[in-house]
């Protein structure tokens, strides 16, 4: 006998109480035990054991039910046994073996069913796995189901949500009017869009809206399923990224940069807004190298397609400076950057920005023409400042010309061919003498473009000192040099050095110019430096420069004359600075200035 | 005309100037020493001739118009011819007021150069003439007596042989005879040559009494 424990009440089936449905199943079972062995009715009470099967169903699993299905058949078994014996009666063994195929079948029926269900809950559960807010709604506009993604976004729980209309719950603010919507969708069975919802917080937000129609299996629609997802924050973004592309572009204007991008393996170019301006293409053509190549100024164009052919191999940054050339004849100047920028798989981009240096480049070209400029009214204002010196420098030679001449005349008559030879050679010797002042004079004074030269450092002092004596006679100073000897040559533009030798010479003649200063000592000097660099020095035995002017005196417009507008020692640092050189000032002993400057040597140049 | 060489000296520091101006010079027999600065100049021994200084009015260190005052100042005081490659007035005139011949500029003709030079040379000739006659009666100075001078002083003055000998307490005959011997070894031919002697060696107010 098997004691099954016995329910008080069977109740009806309810969801209240997990215990009750099992309580009845098992109270269930004993009653039909109970009836079936020990009652002799002639009929199949064991079949009613499928509906022990069938209640067991609803709070079991598979296995169970398995399980239940094999004890309900073995007590069927069982209450053969007990009522029948071993003795195989027929009538009474055959409705045993109807009640145990009625069992099997239930069983089978049920597990059926509890597979498809269990699928069914497996998808339900995925749906609430997604982000996405999943409504399904049907053909009334009642909402059927509302996943936890719809919870989330929304802020309704399924139990409120579901029955509600979702259009009047959500505020939905639609694209197009609805009617339309629904055409479409029932046309093509989904319909994309944005559409605006409020959320139970009173907060708008945007979805990206999917629909889709379900239809039974007749074909005929029963249900929407819409699945939203919030692009509140994309569109953000996407505004965002607007904003700063706007920036970029007011920016690149602004500084005249554009900005490219270069894959030299596709051979695919971008480029931005200004790099269309700055190469003044139509912003609907297809950036090409032929196209930046025919830009390009044709001087400049074999560098520019040497990097275009070799920058993809080299895959390094590069820079580069060239001028472009417009249809209409003007002529830009470009500075390129760029750089590698990996792109995965080994490949690699370049990005880069292009700037428009023309105006800067033009600043810088008025800039060297205006130095320039001063630089010559200095030289000719020097000159013109020293003209009763320079006149007598051309009219010693003239001078000596005419006595010479004079002589040769006297000796002719005498008869004396030797002396009358000698007068001649001297004439010719001072006729030279005065045309090389006077071309000295005049290259200082023309106006020319710089240009590098060789120039041998001494022979510029020793021509300049020449031109400078009548100003050294002048100013009653004594001119001493002290030049190295075996100096290498420098990389100049003579005239521009001859110009700074003579700007210090003169200051030096006139720092000494006091009527008090005793003596009066101009000392050029030569020498080559640890460097390798030339130097050459001008030392006066003047007052000197107290340390205001020692600070000042390169300054613009600082003078310690009485005349003069204070450029001579500023434009001789532009120069010696425009060489590679440098410039400088100090105290001379036992008194006096000393004015140096350094040049690179031709030799330091090279190496 | 003396038959000793004159001297020009030129100091120029331009060597073609100085070429130049040798070769002209020589031209018309002059004897040139030609120095580039004044240092060299007063470091040579000079001849004793009659000389005349060209000078470039700029010289290194020392201006041309400064060494003719320094030689003012001194034993040395040739006649100078200024050179100079652009004269002003003030420079010429302060040159001449100090005693220069002539200012040249440069380039100038060479007869003007000449011509200044032989002035030159011709005033200097006559200064050393008359430095040579005033060492003459010096010398002859010398060989009177205390007396003699004594009596020659009184005689210069115009006073009468018998007033001398008052004065001195001689007699009348023997201030007759210092007299002679006066005017015998000063050369004087006359009272009159031997009063102008006594002028020039400043002796005529010096003795008095």
């Amino acid at each position: 006998m098997i004691k099954k424990p016995v329910r008080p009440r069977p109740v009806r089936s309810s969801t209240t109480q997990p215990w009750l449905r099992p309580a009845v199943a098992v109270a269930l079972a004993a009653a039909i035990f109970a009836v079936d062995a020990f009652t002799l009715l002639g009929m199949a009470v064991a079949v009613l054991y499928v509906l022990v099967v069938l209640i067991s169903a609803t709070f079991c699993d598979r296995r169970r039910v398995v399980w239940i299905a094999v004890g309900c058949a073995a007590l069927t078994v069982l209450a053969f046994a007990v009522s029948h014996g071993i003795d195989l009666d027929s009538t009474a063994f055959a409705r045993c073996l109807i009640s145990l195929a009625a069992i099997g079948i239930t069983t089978m029926l049920v597990l059926q069913n509890k597979g498809a269900e269990q699928a069914l809950r497996e998808q339900a559960s995925l749906l609430d796995v997604t982000h996405d807010a999943i409504i399904v709604r049907d053909l009334g506009d009642v909402i059927r189901f509302w996943n936890s993604g719809a919870e989330q976004l929304y802020g309704w729980s399924a139990r409120e949500a579901i029955g509600l209309n979702p259009h009047a719950l959500l505020q939905t603010v639609y694209p197009l009017p609805v009617h339309e919507i629904m055409r479409s969708l029932y046309a093509k069975d989904k319909w994309e869009g944005e559409l605006t919802h409020t959320k139970r917080n009173g907060d708008v937000v945007a979805v990206s809206s999917r629909w889709s129609l379900q239809r039974d299996d007749h074909g005929e629609p029963i249900a929407v399923l819409e699945t939203n997802n919030d692009i509140s924050e994309r569109q953000r973004a996407e505004k965002d990224l607007r904003r700063s592309e706007a920036h970029l572009a007011e920016a690149q204007r602004l500084s005249q940069t554009g900005s490219f991008g270069w894959n030299p393996e596709s051979g695919q170019i971008t480029w931005s807004a200004e790099t269309y301006r700055i190469f003044e293409y139509e912003p609907t053509l297809k950036p090409t190298s032929e196209m930046i190549v025919s830009r390009t100024y044709p001087a400049d164009r074999t560098s520019v397609q040497h990097l275009l052919v070799n920058a993809g191999t080299d895959r390094e940054n590069w820079a580069m400076k060239h001028r472009l050339l417009m249809p209409d004849g003007r002529v830009k100047y470009v500075s390129v950057v760029a750089h590698v920028e990996p792109t995965g798989l080994g490949g690699f981009d370049f990005v880069g920005a292009v700037m428009d240096v023309t105006a800067a480049r033009r600043a810088e070209d008025d800039l060297r023409q205006a130095q320039a400029n001063l630089a010559h009214l200095n030289r000719v204002s020097t000159l013109g400042e020293m003209t009763a010196s320079i006149a007598h420098e051309v009219s010693q030679p003239i001078a000596a010309i005419v006595a010479s001449a004079g002589a040769g005349t006297r000796w002719l008559a005498a008869s004396n061919i030797d002396e009358v030879q000698q007068s001649l050679a001297r004439i010719s010797r001072d006729g030279h003498r005065a045309s090389d002042v006077i071309s000295r004079i005049r290259a200082l004074a023309m106006k020319r473009p710089p240009r590098q030269d060789r120039v041998p450092i001494n022979e510029t002092i020793r021509e300049i000192l020449a031109l400078a004596r009548g100003e050294a006679e002048r100013g009653r100073a004594e001119v001493r040099t002290e030049l190295a000897a075996d100096l290498p040559d420098v990389a100049a533009d003579r005239v521009q050095i001859q110009q700074v030798l003579l700007n210090l010479i003169v200051n030096g003649f006139e720092a000494m110019s006091s009527e008090t200063i005793s003596p009066r000592e101009l000392v050029v000097s030569s020498s080559e430096d640890a460097s390798g660099h030339v130097l050459v020095s001008v030392r006066d035995s003047g007052p000197g420069l107290d340390d205001e002017q020692l600070a000042r005196v390169f300054e613009a417009f600082y003078t310690t004359k009485s005349h003069g507008i204070g450029m001579g020692l500023a434009i001789c640092r532009t120069i010696i600075e425009a060489h590679d050189g440098r410039l400088w000032a100090a105290r001379n002993e036992p008194r006096g200035a000393i004015f140096q400057f350094t040049l690179p040597s031709i030799d330091a140049n090279a190496s | 005309m003396s038959e000793e060489k004159s001297v020009v000296y030129v100091i120029d520091d331009d060597q073609s100037i100085r070429e130049a101006l040798s070769s002209l010079l020589a031209t018309v027999g002059l004897e040139v020493h030609a120095f580039p600065s004044t240092r060299d100049f007063l470091a040579v021994k000079r001849p004793d001739a009659p000389s005349c200084l060209v000078l470039d009015v700029r010289l290194p260190g020392v201006s041309g118009l400064d060494f003719q005052s320094e030689l003012n100042n001194s034993e040395i005081n040739f006649p100078i011819i200024f050179i100079s490659g652009h004269g002003d007035i003030p420079m010429t005139v302060r040159a001449i007021k100090a005693g220069a011949i002539e200012f040249l500029t440069k380039p100038f003709r060479e007869q003007e150069l000449l011509d200044a030079v032989q002035t030159g040379i011709q005033q200097d000739r006559l200064r050393r003439e008359q430095v040579a006659g005033m060492a003459g009666l010096r010398e002859c100075l010398e060989t009177l007596t205390a007396r003699e001078r004594e009596v020659m002083a009184h005689v210069v003055t115009g006073r009468m042989n018998k007033q001398i000998a008052a004065d001195l307490g001689l007699s009348e005959i023997t201030v007759k005879v210092h007299r002679g011997s006066v005017m015998h070894k000063m050369g004087a031919k006359s009272l009159a040559d031997l009063v102008r002697m006594a002028d020039r060696l400043g002796l005529s107010a010096a003795n008095r009494r």
